[in-house]
């Protein structure tokens, strides 16, 4: 009982002498969640951060993460300072705790969008989409706006009962949809352009058996939100810094290698419109719970 | 006499303190490896209670969609299960060391299934839907795997502890190896094996959200869905039914084990004995056969179909066993954070574990609401999934290690503690009161008695725990919570399957080196 209790206190103790270390310097957090149809492995966003740190002059402290519920949870408690997160995980963000979108990333050929595609194999017979009746179909995950949200959209303008004219399944990835519609599992597969060339390595033979039937309307490319409650002085500034280092060459070249980025664009609120109504559309209830 | 009382008692004293200050010690350690920060904790209570406040708000009406999707899980589940449990039978006799016919051949199977042991369930999905496609039969396959490795593992440790002597004496009265198996090992384990099922049947449930990933739908799926789309109250709702069927799940064990228990009572007569033998041939060999049909009924792919996959699997397992030794910074990076998260959760969890079970288990409780009050508790905390209490804390401390660790800790205490406190409830009676006779109080006799006569089992549990909770920690790199998990999934979907296979390797080796030290502990305490 003793010993037992020395230990409780042990333990009491250990937990307040750690507790007490030196408060750390300020930081600004950010957050980084790749877009998974984005075109490059993020392995490392050091060396952002550390271009981030000598223009704003504040530490800044950066982390990955391959899925945005942290982040965006993050940004709404305030651990969070700024985060590039994903369209759609802006728009969640922004209806939880205000965060506003700032910047939005340039694509290689300066468009701040993208889309996706609808693909099939040349030999299928599909033509049209209205061929796609009665078919069967690989979305991404229903989380997901370049392999869900985005293509079934598509679908139910093209006139198409998404539960009763097909039949439709989720793959877990763009590289599984090209890979189950290639082995004959499924007639169309929804990705991002162009999922063939990116892994080329692994399906080699998809170019020249597939063809691309139509394409979705633009999605806004990945976001660079701030938490809400950030004070205007603050945002100018990291919006100001990241459109600095987009402007320097050693800047530009970084971003380019490391994160396929050509670029920062201002972006507002409204350009995410299309998201909203678009999840709207898939009756994807985005009320958060009082 | 009396001096070397006093020595004893200095002694004593002397370990006791050195003990104390190891604990605090690596105690101060770890915590300083997972950035534990006492301040920070408090200061993100609200903000992680309002989190906790909106999942407390069940969404009932969602209950409906929830109850379909758990029967399908339920039904992957069972078929998996059995399978699982069904073939580890045969190759625990294989592996464990003291039955084995061959040593070697058992350390080398062995080493093999630690390494698949090791391996998480992405990859797992991404192998086999590339050989069978998607749908319910690589959701069963899956599973199924993960049952044989866990129930493997169960019934080796469960043979290699079976002592010695009893081996022997069926040795000595002239049987052959075939017979110590039939007499002796096996009326062991197919008693065993039930408790196994139900064990293995719950995992299968939870680890069911990797059924999502390979489309095999189920409740994994809408989980990740309702999380993505950030609505707790469905959440909520969910974590409510899955406690509800994991206490249900509980239940029925309970109640088959108290009834097999039962019916190994003796029969009335010889001739009800022979009666009840035949009727055995009959119905055993019709269960496996029903079973076979279960089983070749969801496997709905051709032939041709099945050959391209293999080969596409062959692909990707090549490419992987082509290590990508470039990447071992990211390599070391990750996985010391994900094992200083593992061991503190495990240190951390134990600890909190040694204390709760004393009040959980029926048989030391003070008192009997306290210990139904608390087993309740148990149950919540580890029915719900560490991924969204590493939400909680990440959205409450940030990011880095600490959500991590954090979770990790409250759910290995979830499990520790009705773990441990099952072993309490089973230990024999005579044990507590042998010391509660020296006029000790209930506490002194679960300190003195229960404890040291159950450590060994308690340091297993805990060291089984810390190998989870290190494959648990890659899944909660996903969120930002640290650890290896954020390089291993990047790199699943790009396909880099050299780099994935060098992480893996790295993973493995770890749980490894961990599987070896707690063979190591268990035999020296």
């Amino acid at each position: 009982m003793r010993r037992l209790s020395l230990i409780l206190l042990a333990v009491l103790m250990t937990i307040s002498l750690i507790g007490c270390t030196p408060k750390k310097e300020e930081v600004i957090t950010m957050g980084f969640v790749p877009m998974r149809d984005g075109d490059k492995l993020i392995e490392s966003v050091e060396p952002l951060t550390e271009m981030l740190s000598k223009e704003l002059g504040v530490k800044v402290e950066g982390f990955t993460a391959t899925n945005y519920v942290g982040v965006v949870e993050g940004l709404g408690s305030g651990q969070v300072d700024f985060g590039f997160i994903p369209p759609f995980a802006y728009v969640l963000a922004n209806k939880e705790s205000n965060a506003q979108v700032i910047l939005t990333a340039l694509n290689k050929d300066l468009e701040a969008k993208y889309r996706s595609q609808f693909i099939v194999r040349k030999d299928s017979g599909i033509k049209s989409f209205a061929d796609i009746k009665g078919k069967k179909v690989a979305f991404v995950d229903p989380s997901s706006t370049s392999g869900y949200l985005f293509p079934g959209a598509h679908l139910i303008k093209e006139g198409i009962d998404l539960e009763k004219d097909i039949q439709y399944v989720y793959s877990g990835g763009h590289d599984k949809s090209l890979q189950l519609l290639l082995n004959g599992d499924v007639d169309v597969a929804t990705t991002f352009v162009d999922v063939r060339d990116r892994y080329e390595k692994d399906f080699p033979d998809a170019n020249e058996k597939t063809e691309i039937l139509g394409y979705t309307e633009y999605i806004p490319n990945i976001s660079v939100t701030i938490r809400g409650n950030m004070e205007k002085d603050m945002q100018d500034k990291i919006k100001n810094a990241l459109l600095n280092i987009a402007s320097t060459d050693e800047g530009k070249s970084l971003l380019k290698d490391l994160f396929n980025m050509y670029g920062f664009t201002e972006a507002t609120d409204a350009d995410y419109d299309i998201i909203r109504t678009t999840a709207e559309t898939m009756d994807v209830d985005l009320k958060a719970a009082e | 006499m009396i001096d070397f009382l006093k020595t004893y008692i200095a002694r004593k004293k002397i370990k006791r303190i050195f003990f104390t200050l190891g604990i605090i010690i690596i105690l101060l350690y770890l915590g300083f490896k997972v950035e534990f920060d006492f301040i920070r904790l408090f200061k993100g209570m609200p903000d992680m209670f309002a989190l906790f406040e909106r999942m407390l708000n069940p969404n009932l009406s969602y209950s409906g969609e929830v109850f379909e999707k758990l029967l399908e899980t339920i039904q992957i589940a069972i078929v998996s299960s059995i399978l699982g449990v069904i073939l580890a039978l045969p190759f625990s006799l294989l592996v464990a060391e003291n039955i084995t016919p061959n040593k070697l051949v058992a350390k080398i199977l062995t080493a093999v299934f630690s390494f698949f042991r090791t391996i998480p369930g992405l990859i797992w999905a991404a192998l086999l839907v590339s050989i069978f496609s998607i749908g319910k039969f690589s959701g069963i396959v899956a599973l199924t795997i993960i049952a044989f490795l866990m129930s493997l593992k169960l019934f080796r440790e469960y043979i290699e502890s079976i002592n010695e002597n009893q081996l022997n004496s069926t040795i000595s009265v002239g049987a052959n190896s075939m017979q110590v198996l039939r007499y002796c090992v096996l009326p062991h384990i197919l008693e065993l094996s039930v408790s196994v099922f139900f064990n293995v049947f719950e995992t299968n449930i939870r680890s069911a959200t990797i059924l999502g990933l390979v489309g095999a739908g189920g409740i994994g799926q809408i989980m990740w869905r309702d999380l993505n789309h950030l609505r707790y109250d469905n959440l909520g709702t969910l974590i409510l039914i899955l406690f509800l069927t994991i206490f249900l799940i509980d239940l029925i064990s309970l109640f088959l084990r108290r009834m097999l228990k039962k019916s190994r009572i003796k029969f009335k007569s010889l001739e009800s004995y022979r009666k009840y033998k035949s009727s055995k041939l009959i119905y055993i060999p019709l269960i496996i056969i029903g079973l076979f049909v279960l089983v070749f009924k969801s496997f709905d792919i051709s032939y041709d179909r099945l050959l391209l996959g293999l080969e596409q699997g062959n692909q990707i397992i090549s490419r992987m066993i082509r290590m990508d030794f470039s990447y071992y910074s990211k390599l070391i990076e990750g996985i010391k954070e994900s094992f200083f998260i593992a061991i503190f959760a495990t240190i951390v969890g134990g600890f909190f574990a040694i204390i709760l079970s004393y009040f959980t288990a029926y048989n030391t409780s003070p008192n009997r609401a306290v210990s139904l009050i608390l087993k309740g508790i148990i149950n919540i905390l580890r029915t719900f999934p560490p991924i969204i209490t590493a939400i909680i804390f990440f959205r409450g401390v940030g990011p880095g290690p600490l959500a991590g660790a954090m979770a990790l800790s409250i759910y290995t205490t979830g499990v520790l503690t009705k773990m441990y406190s099952e072993v309490l409830e089973s230990s024999e009676k005579n044990i507590q009161d042998s010391v509660l006779v020296v006029g000790t109080t209930s506490l002194q006799s679960y300190r003195h008695g229960l404890v040291p006569h159950t450590l060994s089992t308690f340091v297993s549990l805990m060291l089984y725990r810390l190998e989870s909770n290190i494959r648990n920690s890659t899944i909660l790199g996903v969120i930002g919570a640290g650890g290896i998990g954020t390089a291993l999934s990047m790199n699943i979907t790009w396909r880099n399957w050299e780099k994935v296979g060098f992480l893996l390797l790295g993973v493995s080796l770890m749980v490894i080196a961990i599987d070896k030290f707690s063979n190591y502990l268990r035999k020296n305490i």
